[in-house]
């Protein structure tokens, strides 16, 4: 029952990846460039480079949860960008931002409803990356180094 | 996606709806148009205008490739935001909307506090344009235009749906894409340029 349940959530949030993936790619890079650069919290040299290179890490990430290939590190590198990307919202929403959070394609504007989606996507993250280190056995700084 | 393909589309068809009074830049041929919702008390607003807007006029709507349509979304947080409107809708009909735009936006922190628009006005137009700007505004069949087409805007706004100030809606080619905020103008032109011109 637990791995069913460990499945799940492993694909639901390569599904969540991919999605957010294929609603970047599906249009002009610009169009999520703007997006980000409306924020005002990357340096501008740096849209571009996050604009063009976001969405294709966002379908690796999301292909390599969905075929379970080293688990341990797209969990925890998946869930750092998911705590990145949470974090910048709460910043944003609590500074007033009132624009789009940039995180399923345009037209999805910050609001309590997607900080509440964006935290449950973290603790999805959490238990799936817990998960992978649960079955592995590997237990981190276990010989007492740092 | 919020935005569907079917009200973007209405939004883009609704252009070519009978506006009484011109509020556009740019050749009425032009392949690309871009729809500018914004608010005349938004700072973010005056930032697109004398930004991206700015520069967008300067090069591709010089060039004819782009129109650019203004549209009226005043917010409600905004309390002059609609009197500023109506002020630059009059303005429209004497030809002066874009200098009337520019001056609005530019001193939109003044009339926002006391919601003296006409002050702001009367340093930019000349007497005999002014006192047409408060013949237009001062009768009720002219006024009651101006809030049709203030209502309009807003309509067609809330139908995309439309939440925050300022939203462009860039539309050529046959596609269509929502743009919000203060964006920058390489950015958007680049966007533009994707867009397929026959």
């Amino acid at each position: 029952m637990r791995r069913a349940a460990a499945i799940v959530g492993r694909l639901a949030l390569a599904a969540v990846f991919l999605w957010a993936a294929y609603t970047k790619l599906r249009d002009p890079w610009m169009v999520f460039a703007m997006e980000i650069d409306a924020m005002h919290i990357v340096p501008g040299t740096a849209v571009e480079i996050v604009a063009r290179t976001m969405p294709w890490f966002e379908l690796m990430l999301g292909v390599l949860l969905a075929i379970e290939i080293q688990m341990r590190y797209v969990a925890t590198v998946a869930t750092g960008l998911l705590v990145c990307f949470f974090s910048v919202l709460l910043f944003l929403y609590f500074k007033g931002f009132q624009g789009d959070c940039g995180c399923f394609g345009p037209g999805e504007q910050l609001g309590p409803k997607t900080l509440a989606r964006d935290g449950a996507l973290v603790a999805l993250s959490l238990w799936v990356t817990w998960d992978a280190f649960r079955r592995s056995k590997y237990v981190p700084f276990r010989d007492g180094s740092a | 996606m919020r935005v569907s393909l079917g009200t973007l589309l209405f939004a883009a068809t609704a252009l070519f709806a009978a506006d009484s009074v011109d509020r556009s830049a740019g050749q009425p041929s032009a392949p690309v148009t871009l729809q500018v919702f914004s608010d005349f008390q938004c700072p973010h607003c005056a930032r697109l205008h004398f930004g991206a807007l700015k520069e967008a006029l300067t090069d591709c709507v010089a060039s004819g490739k782009v129109r650019i349509v203004y549209r009226d979304f005043p917010l409600q947080q905004h309390p002059f935001a609609r009197k500023a409107a109506q002020y630059a809708d009059a303005a429209a009909r004497i030809g002066r909307y874009e200098r009337i735009c520019d001056t609005l936006f530019r001193t939109q922190e003044e009339w926002g506090r006391t919601g003296d628009v006409e002050g702001a006005m009367v340093k930019e137009l000349t007497p005999a344009e002014m006192a047409k700007v408060r013949k237009i505004l001062s009768d009720p069949k002219s006024l009651a235009e101006i809030d049709r087409e203030i209502d309009a805007d807003m309509a067609l706004g809330a139908k995309i749906p439309l939440a925050e100030t300022p939203t462009m809606i860039l539309s050529g080619g046959g596609k269509t894409y929502p743009i919000k905020g203060d964006v920058r103008y390489d950015l958007l032109k680049q966007l533009i340029n994707t867009l397929p011109v026959k």
